[in-house]
């Protein structure tokens, strides 16, 4: 009985001794005798490796220090692991795999142990006898070494006695390289197009920092210069040890490491470093109707690895008249447009020098009276503001004095019907009195006589209106005297300036409008010193939107990051909307007449979310996508082909 | 004893051999990128309608954020020996789909509440890198979504 017993206990060791091998790093002593120079190695293969495989993999030789020199004896073979490569996979800190460019490797690592200084042909031989005897990829052979081992990577990379040695290698990462910098050996590195990553402390006692830093000058002053330049990382710090940094895998630079460094190159192959260029957005097309003559460009980019460097706009196609506040920041003010469709560009650059562009169009669409929709009659709300005993006498206006209250009364409609509207103003510096002696032709003087001014940038609230209805808005500013001021109306992203200075014919103009919660915003800025409200008039449209009107320019535009890839489209359309509403988020397509084509609901989730549609069976042209969750709306032109 | 111990080692040996043969195996092909998702097809028990929109939802734990910012996903509906890709309109239902972290939500608009929940889906996932690498060989993030299962599931 005591045997069984015995026998079960071994088993369980060797059950567990094998489970643990089976996920373990196994590096492999090998006492194989390649040059009088090197009697051992250690071996490591990368998981699922099959000797029997046409799998080829990539390979490190590595090179160990002065410190770990050895017979190959089972007694001095371990010296080998002390450091580098060998070190982290008896640890089991070497990554089993690194993907590159998309592409995932796995290594194997051969780091032998040498008796004496290593010459170049000893190194070539434990090259051509790990090729001959593993499945190494030859076009993907990287020779590292630290110190000692560093300097024989200098050495027979950069070797002057067989051209064939440096063309063996895909790249060479020397390590505090113990070798006399050669401009001869540096202009062999640089003709055979060796990509070299050296590192070294700048304050090394034993192997000066020069030799790093004269080996990369002769390389990369070499004419004509290699491609890639030789790259150095000089450590601030006053040991030997480099390698521990250099080898980490943790250690990065260019969102790299040594060995993913590596492997963006391959023998014969010219690889430019990898960069990931970035992406330009130059926002969603837009619409105005003149006279609004401006809008915001909300232009962005992105680097996946690194940063915007730059940004610039330019206009592509479109009329000639046209301000843009400035050519260089991300979102910029376009502005002194006419009727007609522009193109702009946003070209970004990022930290490595990659560009991108994206175009956006902006539709300029002419000043016309927008043609009462069916289905409902039109009415309209005049209102003059004022601010004494002066109100306007006239039963198709309304007054409201600003002075007594910033929160209108209902307004009525022009035919005399109450109505439901009203209006507030969040601040006012007082009312000014252009006099009664001014002729305007955009309404009657005696709404332009007085106008509410302020000096601070405020919002006029327009409450009370149905959401299921459009509305078009008509705003009056202008005062006496040249001061040299310019007043901005602006709705969601459109913006509409008047020059108020005297002004008697200028007005801005909205149309199309979509209530949120039944109320429309407007921003009244001053782009000088004062901004003007002397009255408006507000259309109603009697047409529900769920059935005919489509908005030409959206309300309360949120942060919404709305997009829609492709535009053209064919068929599959990908809107990508980024907010934190949530709820049945509805999708409608708008034909150029206005008559919905085609509506989705989807139920949104707060945060990202990616919506996929098919409009393959709509008619080419032009339609206007509306996207509508709750009280947030937005839209923009898409060309289906 | 001794030879009941000698045949337990060879044993063991023999069946530790095999074990690692085996793994060997299961870890061929060893450069290529594990498929992100979708290898296989699922169905769905949990429709729900409102009238005669249908609706499913997935979870899958690599829809994240990331990928719903920069990736792609194409979806496929299998009924019988036919593939769809989606979204589209066929059989007089308007399929379409919406991402949302971990969710992939399945949306059928049918003629009428006879609508076929028999289905089949299955779906790829591309990240921004592979978008990337796909751009830098000439194809588009549209060709990509307009590509049949076959095709796309070589991308991958």
């Amino acid at each position: 009985m005591k045997n069984p017993k015995y026998l079960s206990v071994l088993i369980g060791m060797l059950m567990l001794f094998l489970g643990q091998q089976a996920d373990a790093q196994v590096q492999t002593a090998r006492y194989t005798s390649i040059t009088s120079n090197t009697k051992a190695f250690y071996e490591y293969l990368p998981q699922g490796y099959s000797a029997t495989s046409t799998s080829k993999y990539p390979m490190i030789l590595f090179l160990h220090g002065m410190g770990e020199l050895g017979d190959g004896s089972p007694t001095n073979l371990p010296k080998v692991l002390r450091n580098g490569p060998p070190k982290l996979i008896n640890n089991g800190t070497f990554p089993t795999s690194f993907t590159v460019n998309g592409q995932t490797f796995k290594f194997i690592v051969i780091s032998p142990q040498f008796v004496d200084w290593p010459t170049s042909a000893d190194i070539d031989a434990v090259i051509t006898y790990a090729i001959n005897n593993y499945n190494v990829d030859p076009t993907r052979v990287y020779l590292t070494g630290l110190s000692m081992g560093g300097g024989a990577v200098w050495e027979y990379a950069g070797n002057e006695q067989n051209a064939n040695y440096p063309k063996r290698l895909a790249g060479i990462a020397p390590i505090c390289g113990a070798a006399y910098p050669s401009v001869y050996r540096g202009n062999i590195i640089a003709n055979n197009n060796i990509p070299v990553w050296a590192f070294h402390n700048d304050g090394d006692p034993t192997a000066p920092v020069f030799y790093t830093n004269d080996f990369v000058k002769y390389i990369n002053s070499t004419i004509p210069a290699p491609n890639p330049l030789a790259r150095k990382t000089i450590f601030a710090a006053t040991g030997h040890d480099a390698w521990t940094q250099a080898y980490n895998p943790g250690y990065r630079e260019n969102n790299m490491n040594v060995y993913e460094w590596m492997l963006q190159y391959k023998k014969g192959v010219v690889t430019t470093p990898s960069n990931v260029p970035p992406v330009a957005n130059a926002g969603a097309d837009k619409s105005i109707t003149l006279p609004a003559n401006s809008v915001a460009m909300t232009g962005s980019g992105t680097d996946a690895d690194g940063s915007i460097a730059s940004y610039t706009w330019s206009k592509v196609a479109g009329p000639t008249q046209y301000t843009l506040s400035s050519t260089t920041i991300a979102s910029p003010t376009l502005s002194n447009l006419v009727a007609g469709t522009y193109t702009f560009r946003l070209t970004v650059k990022d930290n490595a020098g990659a560009t991108a562009a994206d175009d956006v169009n902006i539709t300029v669409n002419s000043a016309t009276t927008t043609p009462p929709p069916t289905g409902g009659a039109t009415r309209t709300v005049k209102v003059n503001l004022y601010g004494g005993s002066n109100a306007y006498g006239d039963a198709t206006w309304n007054n409201w004095n600003t002075s007594g209250s910033l929160n209108s009364a209902s307004f009525k409609y022009t035919d005399g019907t109450a109505s439901t509207i009203s209006a507030s103003l969040n601040q006012q510096s007082g009312v000014s009195d252009n006099g009664t002696t001014i002729t305007t032709t955009m309404a009657p003087k005696e709404v332009v006589r007085y106008a509410s001014y302020s000096t601070s940038n405020r919002t006029l609230t327009i409450s009370g209106l149905d959401n299921s209805k459009t509305y078009n808005l008509e705003f009056y500013a202008s005062r006496t005297g040249a001061t040299n001021n310019t007043t901005r109306f602006t709705i969601g992203s459109v913006n509409a300036d008047v020059k108020t200075d005297n002004n008697t014919a200028t007005t801005a103009s909205f149309s199309a409008l979509i209530p949120v919660s039944g109320k429309i915003t407007v921003s009244i800025s001053k782009l000088n010193t004062y901004n003007y409200l002397n009255g408006l008039t507000l259309t109603e449209n009697g047409t529900a939107l769920a059935t005919t009107a489509a908005a030409s320019v959206s309300t309360e535009s949120m942060q919404t990051g709305l997009t829609v890839y492709p535009n053209p489209v064919q068929d599959r359309l990908l809107l990508q909307v980024n907010n934190e509403l949530s709820g049945q988020m509805k999708v409608r397509l708008f034909d150029i007449s206005g008559v919905a084509q085609k509506e989705f609901t989807v139920a949104k989730q707060a945060g990202s979310s990616q919506t996929y549609l098919s409009i393959g069976d709509l008619k080419a042209g032009t339609y206007t996508l509306t996207v509508q969750l709750g009280d947030w709306t937005e839209s923009t032109k898409i060309s289906k082909l | 004893m001794k030879q009941l111990k000698f045949l337990s080692l060879v044993a063991l040996l023999a069946f530790a051999s095999c074990k690692k043969e085996a793994a060997d195996q299961l870890a061929e092909v060893p450069e290529v990128t594990a498929p992100a998702t979708g290898a296989s097809w699922a169905s769905s028990s949990n429709w729900t309608n409102d009238n005669t929109l249908f609706s499913t939802t997935l979870t899958d734990s690599k829809l994240s954020s990331e990928i719903l910012s920069k990736g792609l996903v194409v979806l496929y509906v299998k009924n019988g020996a036919s593939v769809h890709s989606l979204p589209a309109t066929f059989d007089n239902t308007s399929w379409y789909y919406q991402l949302s972290n971990g969710t992939i939500t399945i949306m059928a608009q049918a003629k009428d509440q006879s609508f076929n929940k028999d289905q089949q889906f299955s779906y790829l996932i591309f990240s921004a890198d592979e978008l990337a690498t796909l751009e830098s060989k000439n194809i588009s993030k549209e060709a990509v979504m307009n590509m049949d299962f076959a095709q796309a599931s070589q991308l991958k």
